[in-house]
């Protein structure tokens, strides 16, 4: 028996059966070959895809707080005596929890001082920030540099910067102040 | 049986080797016409799929290349915590630092304030505190400076912006008097190498 009759014979069985010969058939291997690489490098991508970062849902959220926390303390630093109950009314929108409770007992006490002092308050923000951001809870802390103009009855204008710090709540229409005051210069002690 | 068959090819060569290659060819012709275009079908197949599963992986590797470019710009501010608290920590340390001084050793402050300040802030600084060193000995001045409020609005791809509110203590130790004042700054940072510098003050006055 020669040595290559074996492999004549399976092939010979082979062909007489009518099966092809995908296994010996260079082409089909290669191609197999590059499919099966090709897969490999598909799971990997697919993986990398998978563990890439993704844009966090929180960002909004704080973006969002911040916008509004911005917007009531603006509000909070407006008022035209000759406009005073729509500028309280927009003080009580932009109000939720104590300081709200603030605003509207307050209301017309207050309307009577502005309209005698006939002052109107104007602000810029300079700068502000959150310092804390609760998104479970719906609380967060804000801070503010403003300019604060104010001009009186004989008409002088007077400007002056405040360091302002205020708590925000979230509510059903949004997040709105629940405490706003400035941040007081103490004597020396660390943390204010 | 089939080693029979084959020495019996063997043993009569003519008719076998007419008959095998007929055999194989006759067998062969009916499924080798098939075979080759089947063989020549799932050769197409093998090479659209290879096509097709290649090309998803090319799509993958650059959505994610993508998707890393985009978060690496995110701002991270209050969102990424531990990030957050070591840049508002480590500012907090070169804000003291830097805004605190004694007459009895001003150089000491300047020192420090190299290590923790980079670029435009270091001159900045340094024209700033060369008015400290004419005058902290003459009032025999201690400067301690605390910061009460800090916020990050800004935290993405190693640069910082943060809203600082510090109060500073002004003693002078012939006449004992201290006195108070409150600042308020934003303050630009890099990060490098794992540790944040100032790059830039702006104290809210006009020309800053």
């Amino acid at each position: 028996m020669t040595p290559g009759d074996p492999r004549q014979e399976v092939t010979a069985l082979r062909s007489r059966l009518g099966r092809p010969r995908w296994t010996t058939d260079p082409l089909i291997a290669a191609g197999a070959a590059l499919l099966t690489a090709a897969v490999v490098f598909a799971a990997f991508s697919c993986a990398a895809w998978l563990s890439a970062p993704r844009a966090s849902a929180a960002a909004p959220v704080r973006d969002d707080a911040l916008r509004a926390g911005e917007q009531a303390v603006l509000n909070f630093n407006t008022l035209d005596y000759r406009k005073v109950e729509r500028g309280l009314a927009l003080w009580a929108q932009s109000s939720t929890g104590a300081l709200h409770r603030q605003v509207v007992a307050g209301k017309t006490t207050f309307e009577q001082q502005v309209r005698q002092a006939r002052t109107v308050t104007t602000a810029k923000i300079l700068d502000a920030a959150l310092t804390s951001l609760n998104i479970v809870q719906g609380k967060a802390r804000i801070i503010v540099a403003l300019q604060i103009t104010v001009v009186p009855a004989n008409g002088t204008p007077v400007t002056k910067q405040s360091r302002l710090a205020g708590e925000l709540d979230r509510t059903s229409t949004g997040w709105k102040l629940s405490a706003l005051g400035q941040v007081p210069v103490s004597a020396g002690t660390p943390g204010g | 049986m089939s080693a029979q068959s084959e020495s019996a090819a063997n043993a009569a060569p003519l008719p076998a080797s007419v008959a095998d290659p007929a055999t194989e060819a006759g067998q062969d012709a009916e499924p080798s016409s098939d075979h080759g275009s089947a063989r020549r079908v799932v050769a197409a197949l093998l090479a659209a799929a290879t096509v097709a599963v290649g090309s998803f992986g090319i799509w993958a590797l650059v959505a994610a290349q993508g998707l890393h470019a985009t978060a690496a710009a995110d701002n991270v501010a209050l969102v990424d915590r531990a990030a957050t608290g070591a840049v508002t920590r480590q500012i907090t340390h070169a804000v003291e630092t830097i805004f605190s001084y004694s007459y009895a050793d001003t150089a000491r402050t300047k020192v420090s304030a190299q290590r923790l300040l980079t670029g435009a802030a270091i001159r900045q600084y340094d024209q700033l505190f060369a008015l400290v060193e004419q005058q902290a000995p003459k009032q025999k001045l201690v400067v301690t400076t605390r910061v009460t409020r800090i916020g990050v609005e800004l935290l993405a791809g190693g640069r910082a912006r943060l809203l600082v509110f510090a109060n500073q203590q002004d003693t002078r130790a012939g006449t004992g008097q201290t006195s108070y004042g409150g600042a308020m700054f934003a303050v630009t940072a890099v990060d490098q190498r794992g540790t944040w510098k100032i790059e830039n003050i702006n104290t809210f006055t006009s020309g800053t």
